[in-house]
């Protein structure tokens, strides 16, 4: 910790330039550090607006009707009346490897349709099933990777496996919202953060056309620098 | 940033007030800081400048930086939140007849000390009965209740509720078999069996907010039990 000193002029002294200067460039060299700083001396002006140290809070939302359906069974980006479901954060957003990610996903299905929820043998449990993925698009150096920070899955029907039983292939849980969340460490300083979207799949079934249906849906995402 | 001293002095010459009274001004206001973020940003931890306040009464946690603050039911019989449908005056289930109830537990009325993003989590378990008294007309069978964030500025000269349609969620009717515009249309418990859940983020300015979870009602009676509402705000 930096030392600021003062010369004491005496009556009839000429000050010279070394002793009027020094207790300014001491000023200069004192750096801020655990050792003179206490906690909540800082005030919101103290932080930087532009967010390059603190939490960022960023957002996507599709609050429209217009449905996404799909009956693919490997992850798809949803699309929301043209326009992907992504948060794409400013070119430049870096993170360190101490920082961490924390995203979130919800929406609203709509009219999703089972043909086929499996024949109650455990091979085929995940026909009764669609799912949702958040993935992160980002950059350490050379090409852009990605990463799941968090997936959940829904069941078609009021069971988790069976049943070849038509009743259970109704419509009930039409309408059901769905929302999860996930933690990413950051792996690297430097971590150039590119994008957030959110990815819809159905179950593998046999190519019976479980189709998947998505109105209104949002990403969140914190960058949590503390 | 790191203190510039604006004048320097140099022997054998007239020394200005102007440079003197600005060599003392700038460090009166460095020291009384004037501390930007690249002062700090190699050498501490926000979680050693900004050690946050717990208010008990209402469970708010407030930070330099932000602050959150919720309320959290579980499953008690006496906590429940009811909403019904009967107070609307002629007619219950209409699309055009809307009448929205707040649900109790799932509100926060918060104070902005400027401008932020505030990201709201809510969770609920909701239970509909059925409309005995009204079939047909639109929407007839499964009557849908929505479940929407409500949002009041009350920085605005004239405070006027918007529902927030990106927040909607639905606890339908538990039996019926015709189609509605919205309708689940099987029988049994599991339209009107729901978890209804939504996190969004809403920017909103300086003052004084009220959040609050609302259904506009189409069954005579529903409840939530178990609930979960929280407000965190960004103020960065």
């Amino acid at each position: 910790m930096g030392q600021i000193n003062f010369t004491k002029f005496r009556e009839g002294d000429t000050p010279d330039a070394t002793g009027l200067n020094a207790p300014y460039d001491d000023l200069a060299a004192v750096s801020i550090e655990k050792e003179n700083t206490k906690p909540n001396w800082a005030t919101r002006a103290h932080f930087d607006d532009t967010g390059e140290k603190a939490n960022e809070l960023f957002f996507y939302d599709y609050d429209g009707v217009s449905a996404f359906q799909t009956t693919n069974t490997n992850y798809q980006v949803v699309i929301n009346a043209g326009t992907p479901s992504r948060i794409t954060f400013p070119a430049g957003t870096s993170m360190d490897g101490a920082h961490i990610i924390r995203a979130g996903a919800s929406g609203i299905i709509g009219d999703i349709i089972c043909n086929t929820d499996g024949n109650g043998d455990g091979t085929q449990d995940s026909y009764n099933y669609f799912s949702f993925r958040l993935l992160v698009t980002y950059n350490v150096g050379g090409g852009n990777l990605t990463d799941v920070i968090a997936e959940c899955g829904y069941s078609y029907t009021r069971r988790s496996r069976l049943t070849n039983d038509s009743t259970g292939l109704d419509s009930a849980l039409w309408w059901r919202n769905f929302s999860f969340s996930g933690l990413w460490a950051v792996p690297n300083n430097n971590t150039q953060i590119i994008s957030i979207q959110l990815e819809a799949k159905v179950g593998p079934n046999g190519g019976a056309g479980n189709q998947l249906d998505v109105t209104r849906n949002n990403i969140n995402a914190v960058l949590v620098r503390n | 940033m790191a203190f510039v001293k604006p004048y320097n002095y140099i022997n054998n010459q007239v020394l200005e007030d102007t440079n003197q009274r600005s060599n003392e001004e700038a460090a009166k206001v460095y020291v009384n800081q004037e501390i930007v973020a690249a002062d700090y940003g190699t050498n501490l931890d926000y979680t050693e400048i900004e050690a946050g306040e717990f208010l008990p009464v209402t469970n708010d946690h407030k930070f330099a930086s932000s602050f959150i603050a919720g309320q959290n039911i579980s499953n008690d019989n006496i906590d429940r939140a009811y909403f019904t449908s009967t107070t609307k005056a002629n007619n219950q289930t209409s699309a055009s007849s809307v009448v929205y109830r707040d649900l109790y537990g799932c509100g926060k009325k918060i104070k902005l000390d400027r401008s932020a993003q505030v990201l709201v989590t809510f969770q609920a378990a909701f239970i509909a009965g059925d409309n005995s008294n009204t079939t047909g007309g639109d929407g007839s069978g499964m009557w849908e209740n929505r479940v929407v964030l409500r949002h009041t500025d009350y920085t605005t000269s004239n405070p006027t509720p918007v529902y927030i349609a990106g927040t909607r969620g639905y606890v339908f009717e538990g039996a019926g078999a015709s189609l509605g515009l919205l309708n689940p249309n099987a029988g049994g418990t599991a339209a009107n069996r729901r978890q209804v859940q939504h996190q969004y983020v809403l920017s909103l300015s300086r003052g004084e907010h009220d959040l609050q979870i609302a259904v506009n009602p189409k069954v005579e009676y529903g409840w939530t039990s178990a609930r979960n509402f929280l407000v965190e705000v960004f103020y960065l």
